[in-house]
């Protein structure tokens, strides 16, 4: 395997790994640039998604005006209704648990997140300083056929118009993997993955 | 070799005209022409008279800008391309000059091949490789040529091949294009003799063009291309 | 008929017709290959490490830890302290852990420390163990254990003393303190092969006497003294986590990336090595490319041989047409001749593949520890047959089509 790495080391990729990388690691908080997280473990499957404010309301800024505050209780709502973020395949049965929606702040603690719902919004004045907005969503599904899930369809590219790129990564016992998703083929495969 | 109704017309052209294209200089005009059935036909021509011209007409590969060409009493001049060809196949049965034949398709395979097309000339063969073999013994092909391949035949052998193959199936009509032209005089007559016994038992009409003169003595009657045609501008 | 007169009319020719296939055909089996290479070097590639949760770390870029922690290829620039790692494999979500301690190398190989963990816990190839193929564990201090590459290129086998030399490329070595191999690992086909194992406590021993990457000058501890001492591990390079339940992952990795005692990475390995083969990506992206070129060309060799048939059959044409035949007859001939042309190739590609497949598949493993899937045709390769068969035609409608032409205006005059 190593003979791989070291073609690329003679292509003199190794520097433009690292320094795309570096990129990536700068631009973590990128507009349109979403993470989602999906663990799978037995008959369990969780979606965690990451946000930019950017990408669901058009700002980052904390809401202020009325229309701002009224645009991200809009969007909370939305994320409410897993099915307006992506769909599953209905034969996988799967039956949604638990879910937790809040709305962010970029250096927040875990613990802000046992927050429930949309009143997170409210502390948003106390972090003035503050300039990222993120949006946070969790849900878990409980599924009778969790091998039927062959793919993810994802409406929220639809839902949002100003969503960019979904960076998810991928657990299971089948191993981790990533995908990188978009509004013009709104899904994944994970055939072979689950 | 009896003619069996002289009324009965198996090629009837009406004033047709032809000419490739408006700049082209050649034009041909048949103001009437009519070969009854079971007639034997020497057409008699020199080359750029427009023989051949004439041929791919009654063939139906061309079309006459006016007039009416009438085979078998059926106007075939404004039937589509597709019937054309259709009636082609069923009609007539074709010799070239020389290279009749498909080269690498054994003897058999190139006589069979127009009852590939013919629904009705393969309808009236039942034993298709037997009817096959006995048109090559009447043809007095050798025995072992059936199963040969057409290119390790001889010209003459090829030629008989052909008319094997035109006559097939019993077309109404059997065109020769100058078939004896590769032949030498003695293979030529022994040709002929042949095809003629062949295309009298198939009770085919035969059309043959030919430069050469000499061979007028043998066919029921002779046109002269320059008696037929009228000369424009 | 047709079909039997055109493989008559293809047999005719068949020298011409026998080479286009050839060169149709290398060219197919080129494009194949390279997509077997290519998945294959990418399953064995992902198959390096499998079971692992979670890789941690110094804060570097995913595909940098990725690189030194599992391929040895490239240097940490930190190491992560002992007590870092204990709050790490602490956290309820830990299930288990092997510590990971790289720097040292012997003759080229690099030297990793870890514990006995290591042998239990690092899975490749969907969950394959690692295995003694000689000798026994680390029993003592000075015990080693190496990699089938490394016996095989430096001939070495039980029981043969081993220095090790501090760095990668430094002149200067731990030469005080000799190890001795006492194991062989079986072949793996991943960097193990090629790394020379040791305990942590090895690490801790052999740099008794240096202090910030130089020895300390005129110091030479004795070995009995050593051996007395307490050499548990001060710091570590990486950690191989496994996790409780996957479900936990995530949070884990935001844990130990937010970590503030000390700046920490951790990566999920199939994540880093899908990365890091996008990259490679583009090496493979250009081996496609030219496989595909090439199928174009052959395509375009073919077209051009049917082409250049089409004057010296031009007659064939005509007696075909007086036969009653219509010129859509004729554009079916030539294509059927082209998709005859394009089946053989296929089924000539797929066999010659298979074959130099069967005779290079264990050498291909040996010398680069890909192993080549030789059992089936791939779904992908049907549709790449499909398409091929497809554009083939299309592209004999080219000669098709002038043959229509030819046939339409001969009518009985024929050109010879």
């Amino acid at each position: 395997m190593k003979y791989i790495i070291y073609i690329l080391l003679s292509f003199n990729l190794t520097t433009f790994i690292i320094s795309a990388e570096e990129t990536r690691q700068v631009d973590k908080h990128e507009h349109g640039v979403g993470e989602l997280n999906i663990a799978v473990e037995g008959s369990t499957i969780e979606f965690e998604f990451m946000i930019p404010g950017a990408d669901i309301v058009g700002f980052e800024y904390v809401a202020k005006s009325d229309d701002d505050i009224a645009k991200i209780n809009q969007a909370l709502k939305t994320f409410d209704d897993y099915t307006n973020i992506f769909t599953l395949p209905s034969n996988s049965l799967c039956e949604l648990d638990s879910q937790k929606v809040a709305l962010k702040e970029e250096d927040e603690h875990d613990d802000h997140d046992e927050h429930e719902d949309h009143d997170e919004h409210d502390d948003q004045d106390e972090h003035a300083e503050e300039n990222h907005n993120e949006f946070y969503a969790k849900y878990s599904f409980e599924c009778g056929n969790i091998n039927a899930i062959k793919e993810v369809n994802f409406p929220y590219f639809a839902t949002f118009t100003n969503s960019g790129e979904l960076e998810v990564q991928f657990i299971s016992n089948m191993g981790s993997t990533s995908f990188e998703v978009e509004g013009d083929e709104p899904s994944i495969n994970t055939d072979g993955k689950i | 070799m009896e003619k069996s109704n002289l009324n009965e017309k198996t090629i009837q052209i009406d004033s047709v005209k032809f000419h490739w294209s408006n700049k082209s200089k050649f034009k041909l005009h048949i103001p009437e022409l009519s070969v009854d059935k079971g007639e034997k036909v020497l057409l008699l021509g020199e080359s750029g008279s427009g023989k051949t011209t004439l041929l791919s007409l009654i063939c139906g590969f061309l079309t006459p800008l006016s007039g009416k060409i009438q085979l078998n009493e059926k106007l075939i001049n404004d039937l589509s391309a597709t019937k054309r060809d259709q009636y082609r196949s069923d009609n007539i049965g074709i010799i070239f000059q020389q290279f009749n034949l498909l080269p690498y398709a054994n003897v058999i395979d190139n006589i069979l091949l127009p009852l590939y097309f013919s629904k009705l000339r393969s309808a009236n063969v039942s034993n298709q490789r037997e009817t096959a073999i006995s048109i090559c013994q009447s043809l007095r092909l050798p025995e072992d040529v059936v199963n040969m391949k057409a290119s390790e035949l001889s010209v003459g052998q090829q030629q008989r091949v052909a008319v094997a193959r035109a006559l097939i199936g019993n077309p109404p009509l059997v065109i020769a294009d100058e078939p004896t032209s590769s032949l030498d005089t003695d293979a030529q007559t022994i040709f002929l003799d042949l095809m003629f016994s062949q295309v009298a038992s198939s009770n085919s009409t035969l059309l043959m063009v030919s430069h050469d003169k000499s061979l007028s003595s043998k066919f029921d009657r002779v046109i002269d291309m320059k008696n037929i045609s009228v000369k424009e501008q | 008929m047709l079909l039997k007169l055109t493989f008559n009319s293809l047999y005719a020719r068949l020298l011409t017709v026998a080479m286009t296939v050839f060169a149709i055909s290398l060219s197919l089996m080129l494009y194949m290959s390279v997509e077997k290479l290519r998945t294959s070097a990418y399953t064995s590639f992902t198959d390096t490490i499998s079971q692992t949760d979670l890789i941690v770390g110094a804060r570097t870029s995913s595909v940098q830890l990725l690189l030194y922690s599992v391929f040895r290829i490239g240097n940490a620039t930190n190491n992560i302290t002992w007590e870092s790692y204990e709050d790490v494999i602490n956290k309820k979500e830990v299930a288990w852990s092997v510590p990971i301690s790289l720097g040292d190398s012997h003759k080229g190989f690099r030297v990793m420390g870890t514990n006995s963990e290591f042998f239990k816990r690092y899975k490749f190839r969907g969950g394959q163990s690692i295995e003694l193929e000689q000798g026994n564990n680390l029993d003592d201090l000075y015990d080693v254990i190496i990699g089938a590459g490394v016996a095989e290129k430096l001939n070495y086998s039980v029981g043969t003393p081993l220095i090790v030399s501090h760095g990668l490329q430094s002149f200067s070595d731990h030469d005080d303190q000799p190890f001795k191999i006492s194991g062989i690992l079986a072949k793996t086909g991943t960097p193990v092969d090629n790394t020379v194992i040791v305990s942590l406590e090895a690490i801790e021993a052999i740099h008794v006497d240096w202090s910030t990457g130089a020895k300390i000058p005129g110091q030479i501890t004795p070995v009995e003294e050593i051996r007395q001492m307490d050499l548990s591990p001060k710091n570590i390079t990486a950690a191989l986590i496994g996790v409780n339940s996957k479900l936990q992952i995530f949070q884990l990795q935001r844990w130990i990336n937010e970590y503030p005692e000390e700046s920490l990475s951790s990566i999920l390995p199939g994540v880093a090595l899908q990365e890091l083969w996008r990259i490679v990506g583009v090496v493979e992206n250009l081996l496609l490319g030219i496989s595909v070129t090439v199928i174009f060309t052959t395509l375009i060799g073919m077209t051009a041989i049917i082409f250049s048939s089409l004057n010296e059959r031009r007659r064939e044409m005509a007696i075909w047409r007086a036969m009653g035949a219509s010129p859509k007859v004729v554009i079916g001939l030539l294509m059927l001749e082209a998709l005859i042309i394009s089946v053989m190739s296929i089924i000539v590609s797929t066999v010659m593949l298979f074959l130099t497949l069967y005779v290079l598949q264990p050498w291909i493993d040996n010398t680069y520890g890909i192993l080549v899937n030789i059992e089936t045709l791939a779904v992908k390769d049907i549709y790449i047959f499909m398409l091929f068969i497809l554009s083939a035609s299309l592209v004999s409608l080219i000669p098709a089509i002038r043959a229509y032409w030819f046939s339409i205006n001969d009518g009985m005059t024929i050109k010879i």
